[in-house]
């Protein structure tokens, strides 16, 4: 449709678009170009009029300061707010530069800038200038506005200028706190999307792009744009069922329907089980409706939860089966809920319990409650003791932990738990009196006892040790142990502490020197003994005994063992049970048992039966007077043998207790050694006298026998031949019998030794038993001589063999004559196998089975006390085994004895000599000289050797034969000087020693006749002097052999 | 005077339209016009266009030099091309089609 009103030029001027709506109405105004001009100034000068009006009020009134400026950039015009800004009057002003006024260079620069930029381009420009200014800068937002002339060309600018300082603050304040929330929302775990009402999304956080990228959404705006109720609506899967959900709630809240909404899905993964919460909130603020959807993983806090839960649950079994009262209660006293074992422990049903409260369970009486309460009102807790009441009545003593705390809710609430610690309480008491007791005993304790702690210095010690270290506590303890106790070695002490504290040993043992401060030195034994706390040695304890006293008596008694045990006699300690306590060497050594195993049984066992008596005798004279001593015979445990001992017994008291102690010595040395002497004084004094009448026999003897030989000499009638014979032979006989009293004498002499020849022992038991036939017979006992015709000679001092031989006859013989009947002696010979033996038989009653080990003990005897010494059988028994032969007994009781004699055969000698015969003349004559002060023996001599036709001077004593020996002529010197050894004057001692003097051999030829060769004198001399000893009485032959044998020997010249 | 609206949001990369409006006054079809351009802009141009409304009556001149001979009338002035729709803009395909945006609503 066209609209008439349009003139036709216009309408070829408009568009089709504009024509359209020309033709549909829309349009307000068609402006006509040629016609516009005249209508448009008229409107436009009114209407330029109006608004200059209305400009000039706003540019007066305007808080901005505006301002005009020419070309020149000089101020045509500023308002009243330029000049109050000024602080001067508009004339001022006007026509000057802005660098005329007070405006800070930095801000006049840009400005000019852009004013001269308007000009230029007359466009207008805006600018945020800062003016410096003390304090904050201030902000001016600066508008510059060209003002075109009516050419086109710009005439002036107009600048106006707001101070904008306050909206740039709080702009940048927004900033900050915008940049905060982006970071926040940006940094927040849940994944945000903001929708706009129609569900689009418009912005996403972080964590949403991650979450979108994680879960594979290829969406690179991560959703922004899309609208997210769509996308819910039409999602598939486990969670569909949620989608629509979700979708109608946002739409609710984005309606203002409902205020907020959320909802919890599972959502897991392959891996890993997942919850989500959706949590859609209206976002507030201007403009239009938005909504936050906050999507949060809650799987940490439904596990939380969950776990949450499950502890409860075990809180609660705990709660129902601790061993411990549990009750939660309420700081006011009420009481919530009590476990069983509190209701076991009172004695109460829960129930009770919580209606009595607190008031009705603790015991208000109870001391320790009004501080418990207040230190529990005041730190939250309370720990420890108090009484609480039963049902029964009775009080049970408890051990409370107590604390307040916050429930969900904020109610206080306290827990409770109690345990019941009577039996502790007991054990506590017990172990009180214990540690009470211990201390005690550790305090009185003789003993040192000591702590030390892991580094070794004293924690604890008693009085006895602080006396054994002469020291108080206090300069002890926190002092290490070996500079305390040991300064004189470090070492003993370290390293046995050194090694329990490291756990090596648990208990050592060690002596250690002590330095008292007074410089006196002690030992001690200490014991080292780990301290174990949960296995680990946190220190060390033990105790010290001081041992000096002890080491000094032991030292003593050391000394005292050693020296006892170095003596020749016994000791020996017995206690009242007769058992031996000590006995040191030589008592076992007598008693042959080993003193370390003494028997048990006590001495007892030392005392042979028949000595039982005598034993019991003795211990009774012990107990009466306190001492005996004397000689008693004990048997040897070794070898059962009976020995002598002497003994000395005496009684000492030790602390009460009657002890004996003994000194005892093997006798039987003594005792032989006493037989000796008493058998030797005794001998002594017989030989002495022996010895005498033998010498003053043997010259009469010497005589009588000499005189006989001569006449015999001599033809004579028959009945002075049988006459001389009877002389001569009864002068042999008289001589053997003073020989058998010398040889008596010789066993006087011990140094005598015994001369072994060999000997006839058929001779001797013949030559006995004519000794003892006078007195066997007068004895009524028939003798029988049983000998054997060929007995080979024994090597034998004859004298000896003939003692023996004597010995046994008298002591048959007495055993005989004892039993009255009349008895046999049978003596009888045998060669043996290494020699002969002789046996003497009795029928005697021969002798009891128990005697027969004793016979031969010296001094034992069975004779009547004052018939015999005991000695006969012990001295025969010497002589046999000295002869290396033997001396036996065989004897029954009843049966007779017999003894048996065995000695060794003699090696088999040649005749000695064919003696001369007594008749016949020498072959050479021999000069002779006989020194004897008996008349009769010297001529006798003289006689003998004149008849055999040698020259014989004579000499009555050595002086007179000294001055014969010097008045002899050369070659006419004696070879034999035949001389006497006893002589009145100068005897032949000192005759030998004369002629020792002289030099001149002639003691050489001297020969020695004596009727006593057992003077000690004589027997030294002989010792020196090897010269022939001939004795008196003999034989005239044997001078004659000597005299004319001599000359071979001893040729003079 | 004319004052313009500014707005960047998300999308800056997207062209900023640029669009001015004749209007003559307070007339009847002019204000149909601005509230249906701000209708077309808020759900096609968010926060990318600028809109320059130009009253006829106040600056007279500039109609005799921009050739508006007809309010009101809406010019496009960016991005290229330009082109004129005039009246009320109540047809809006025929608005958003003549002015060229791309897309619609997503």
């Amino acid at each position: 449709m066209s609209d008439p009103q349009i003139p036709g030029h216009l309408l070829s001027l408009l568009t089709e678009s504009e024509l359209e709506a020309l033709r549909s109405g829309e349009v307000d105004t068609v402006l006509d170009p040629e016609r516009v001009s005249p209508f448009l100034l008229r409107g436009a000068q009114e209407a330029l009029r109006k608004r200059e009006q209305e400009f000039r009020a706003l540019v007066e009134n305007a808080p901005d300061l505006i301002v005009r400026l020419g070309h020149d950039l000089r101020f045509r015009y500023v308002n009243p707010a330029f000049e109050r800004w000024m602080k001067r009057p508009a004339e001022e002003i006007h026509g000057r530069s802005c660098l005329d006024l007070p405006i800070p260079v930095t801000f006049t620069d840009p400005w000019e800038r852009l004013c001269r930029q308007v000009f230029e381009t007359a466009q207008e420009e805006r600018a945020e200038l800062a003016w410096p200014s003390q304090g904050e800068d201030l902000f001016w937002s600066v508008r510059v506005v060209p003002e075109p002339t009516g050419s086109g060309s710009v005439g002036s600018v107009l600048a106006i200028l707001r101070d904008i300082t306050a909206r740039r603050v709080s702009e940048q304040k927004l900033r900050q706190s915008e940049e905060l929330l982006d970071g926040a929302l940006q940094a927040l775990s849940a994944h945000i999307a903001l929708l706009d009402s129609e569900g689009t999304i418009l912005a996403v956080n972080a964590a949403w792009k991650r979450f979108a990228e994680e879960n594979g959404w290829q969406d690179p705006q991560f959703g922004v744009g899309t609208n997210y109720l769509e996308v819910i609506e039409r999602a598939a899967g486990p969670n569909s069922a949620e989608g629509p959900r979700v979708a109608a709630a946002i739409r609710e809240v984005a309606e203002g329907a409902r205020d907020e909404f959320a909802l919890e899905y599972p959502c897991h993964s392959l891996t890993e089980r997942r919850w989500f919460v959706t949590r859609v909130t209206p976002f507030r603020g201007e403009g239009p409706v938005r909504v936050a959807v906050v999507h949060e993983n809650i799987t940490e806090r439904l596990l939380a939860e969950e776990a949450l839960r499950e502890s409860e649950a075990r809180y609660r079994r705990l709660f129902e089966s601790s061993m411990d009262g549990v009750m939660i209660t309420a700081p006011d006293g009420s009481i919530y809920e009590a476990n069983p074992a509190a209701c076991a422990m009172l004695g109460y049903a829960e129930e009770e319990i919580r209606s009595l409260g607190r008031a009705g369970l603790v015991d208000t009486s109870d001391p320790r409650l009004p501080a418990a309460l207040e230190q529990r009102r005041r730190t939250g807790q309370f720990r420890g003791e108090l009484l609480l009441r039963r049902k029964d009545g009775t009080r049970v003593p408890v051990e409370l932990s107590t604390s307040i705390y916050q429930e969900e809710a904020g109610v206080e609430r306290t827990s409770m738990i109690l345990r019941d610690v009577s039996e502790r309480k007991r054990a506590e008491d017990k172990l009180r009196a214990a540690e009470a007791h211990y201390r005690r005993l550790v305090t009185t304790a003789p003993q040192g006892i000591y702590v030390l702690d892991a580094e070794g210095r004293f924690t604890e010690i008693n009085p006895a040790g602080e006396q054994l270290l002469g020291r108080t506590t206090a300069e002890v303890l926190g002092h290490p142990v070996a500079e305390i106790i040991a300064p004189l070695d470090l070492d003993v002490i370290g390293e046995a502490f050194a090694q329990v504290i490291s756990g090596e040993s648990d208990n050592l043992m060690v002596e250690v020197p002590i330095l008292r401060p007074s410089g006196e030195e002690r030992v001690a034994a200490m014991s080292v003994t780990a301290i174990r706390e949960e296995g680990r040695v946190t220190g060390v304890h033990g105790t010290a005994r001081d041992l000096t006293e002890e080491r000094r008596r032991d030292d003593r008694m050391r000394l005292l063992s050693t020296a006892l045990d170095g003596l020749q006699e016994g000791v020996g300690i017995i206690d009242e049970e007769m058992r031996i306590v000590y006995a040191n060497a030589a008592y076992g050594r007598i008693l042959g048992f080993d003193i370390a195993h003494p028997p048990e049984s006590g001495i007892d066992v030392f005392v042979p039966d028949e000595y039982s008596h005598e034993y019991h005798e003795i211990r009774h004279i012990v107990r009466e007077t306190g001492s005996w001593r004397g000689l008693v015979r004990r048997k040897r445990l070794s070898d059962g043998r009976v020995i002598p001992l002497d003994i000395i017994i005496g009684r000492v008291e030790q602390e009460g207790r009657a002890l004996l102690f003994l000194i005892l010595q093997d006798a039987t040395e003594r005792i032989a050694r006493e037989q000796h002497l008493r058998r030797a004084e005794r001998l002594a004094s017989v030989g002495t006298m022996l010895g005498g009448v033998a010498h003053e026999l043997n010259n009469p003897l010497h005589a009588i026998i000499s005189f006989a030989q001569l006449l015999l000499l001599d033809e004579r009638n028959a009945e002075d031949r049988e006459a001389l014979e009877i002389i001569r032979r009864e002068g042999d006989r008289a001589a053997k019998i003073v020989s058998n009293l010398r040889l008596i004498a010789r066993q006087t002499q011990d140094d005598v030794e015994s001369q072994k020849n060999a000997v006839d022992l058929n001779e001797v038991v013949r030559h006995i038993l004519k000794l003892r036939g006078y007195s066997l017979r007068t004895s009524n006992i028939e003798v029988r001589e049983d000998l054997a015709a060929k007995l080979p000679p024994v090597l034998a001092d004859r004298s000896q063999i003939e003692q023996v031989l004597l010995n046994l006859i008298i002591n048959a013989e007495q055993a005989m004559v004892g039993a009255k009947d009349e008895g046999v002696l049978i003596v009888r010979t045998r060669p043996s196998r290494g020699g002969a033996s002789v046996f003497v038989v009795d029928s005697g009653p021969g002798i009891p089975s128990e005697y027969l080990e004793r016979i031969f003990d010296p001094f034992w005897t069975s004779k009547p006390t004052g018939e015999g010494t005991g000695l006969g059988l012990s001295l025969s028994q010497s002589i046999i085994a000295e002869h290396g032969g033997e001396l036996r007994v065989e004897s029954e009781f009843g049966k007779g004895a017999a003894f048996s004699v065995d000695l060794p055969r003699a090696p088999t000698q040649e005749q000695e000599h064919g003696l001369v015969g007594i008749g016949s003349t020498a072959e050479r004559s021999v000069r002779v000289l006989v020194v004897d002060d008996e008349p009769a023996v010297r001529r006798a001599l003289e006689r003998y050797l004149t008849r055999r036709g040698h020259k014989v001077d004579v000499a009555a004593d050595g002086q007179e034969a000294l001055h014969l020996i010097t008045a002899c002529a050369p070659r006419e010197e004696y070879e034999w000087i035949i001389s006497d050894l006893r002589m009145p004057g100068l005897g032949g001692d000192r005759l030998l020693a004369r002629l020792r003097e002289q030099g001149a051999g002639l003691e050489q030829r001297l020969v020695f006749l004596t009727g006593d060769a057992s003077n000690p004198d004589v027997q030294r001399m002989l010792s020196d002097f090897s010269a022939p000893v001939l004795l008196k009485p003999l034989r005239l032959e044997e001078i004659a052999r000597i005299v004319e044998s001599g000359t071979k020997k001893n040729p003079v010249g | 005077m004319s004052h313009a609206v500014s707005a960047q949001g998300v999308g800056a990369t997207e062209p900023t339209f640029h669009l001015r409006l004749y209007i003559a006054g307070d007339a009847p079809n002019s204000a149909a016009a601005v509230a249906n351009l701000r209708t077309i802009c808020r759900s096609y141009l968010k926060d990318r266009c600028r809109i320059e409304i130009v009253d006829v009556l106040r600056d007279p001149h500039r109609v005799l030099q921009e050739g508006v001979l007809i309010t009101p009338l809406l010019v496009k002035l960016a991005p290229a091309p330009s082109c004129r729709v005039a009246g009320t803009l109540s047809d809006t395909d025929k608005v958003v089609h003549a002015l060229g945006i791309a897309g619609g609503a997503a």
